[in-house]
């Protein structure tokens, strides 16, 4: 595994971490804006890699699987790179959008690398979750923009099916919001 | 007399819990209003707190120089914790009567006290 430098982006990042977490027996899933800046770039400047690790992990199989990369833990727990821009965290599990558990994630390869990674349509509802709790608009910028470049793969029924039953389940998120949100994506989705 | 319980409680500790219950009452503090109300060493409350942040259980955000807590809204069980909170804080008299004591409602600048 080569080392990452300072000219490395978010996805040589991703690739690498998640490349070096799987050979170490790890699984981790990109989760939350980075992910969304997977999948659209210019949609989000993120600075930071968040990994979810899908079956638990001790500390120190991270930090030996991330040391020949470059990435050391700092005190606050994240890992920070000499050069690279990037830092990667890994926020505790489980894998979560809104009250529902996450089990399905993409799969994407290149060359001899790998990278687990929120599937668009689930990041289209993490991002419109931030907004729908705490009325960012720029993660329901971000949640369109995904649904822009990655029309075919969202479907917009399932989404606001999950809408209902988080409104059912727990009802303090604003329907309002809601109603604005799939009105968007379904904009989005006609073009 | 009433002997304090020594138990970590369902949090893993008494200050966890009690921080917690006092922003199911709150909704919003910061770190320094918080240990006047527990009656908390500041840096204890100020780790319990970046503890739970990093749990994902609270949220933070920066209000000038103020870092108010929450809890997460995004957090996968942020509404029956919530629940849960407000029902423990009501329980307890000794948060609720802290919780009282604070003024939380607007006041017009220049107002007398």
């Amino acid at each position: 595994m080569n080392a990452l430098d300072g000219n490395a982006t978010l996805t040589d990042v991703a690739f690498a971490v998640c490349t070096a977490l799987e050979q170490a027996g790890e699984r981790a899933v990109l989760c939350g804006g980075s992910a969304a800046t997977f999948y659209v770039p210019e949609a989000d400047e993120v600075r930071d890699l968040d990994f979810v690790l899908t079956f638990g992990a001790r500390t120190s199989t991270v930090d030996e699987a991330l040391r020949p990369l470059g990435f050391l833990r700092a005190p606050e727990g994240l890992y920070r790179h000499p050069e690279v821009r990037y830092t990667v965290e890994f926020p505790a599990g489980p894998l979560a959008i809104g009250s529902e558990t996450v089990t399905d994630y993409a799969t994407e390869r290149r060359g001899g690398l790998v990278l687990h990674v929120y599937t668009p349509a689930d990041v289209v509802r993490d991002r419109f979750m931030h907004y729908w709790a705490w009325g960012d608009q720029r993660a329901l910028c971000v949640a369109l923009a995904v649904a822009t470049a990655r029309a075919a793969d969202i479907d917009v029924t399932p989404i606001e099916a999950w809408t209902e039953r988080e409104l059912r389940d727990a009802p303090i998120y604003d329907r309002g919001r809601r109603d604005h949100f799939v009105a968007q994506v379904r904009a989005v989705l006609a073009r | 007399m009433t002997v304090p319980s020594l138990s970590r409680g369902l949090f893993g500790s008494r200050t966890r819990e009690r921080a917690l219950k006092l922003l199911g009452l709150l909704e919003q503090s910061y770190p320094r209003e918080m240990a006047a109300v527990l009656d908390e060493d500041l840096s204890v409350v100020q780790r319990t707190l970046d503890d739970l942040e990093r749990d994902g259980i609270l949220a933070s955000r920066l209000l000038g120089r103020t870092r108010l807590f929450e809890l997460n809204r995004t957090y996968q069980h942020y509404a029956p914790l919530r629940e849960l909170l407000a029902r423990m804080g009501q329980s307890d008299p000794a948060t609720v009567e802290a919780a009282q004591r604070l003024r939380r409602r607007p006041r017009r600048a220049g107002k007398e006290l």
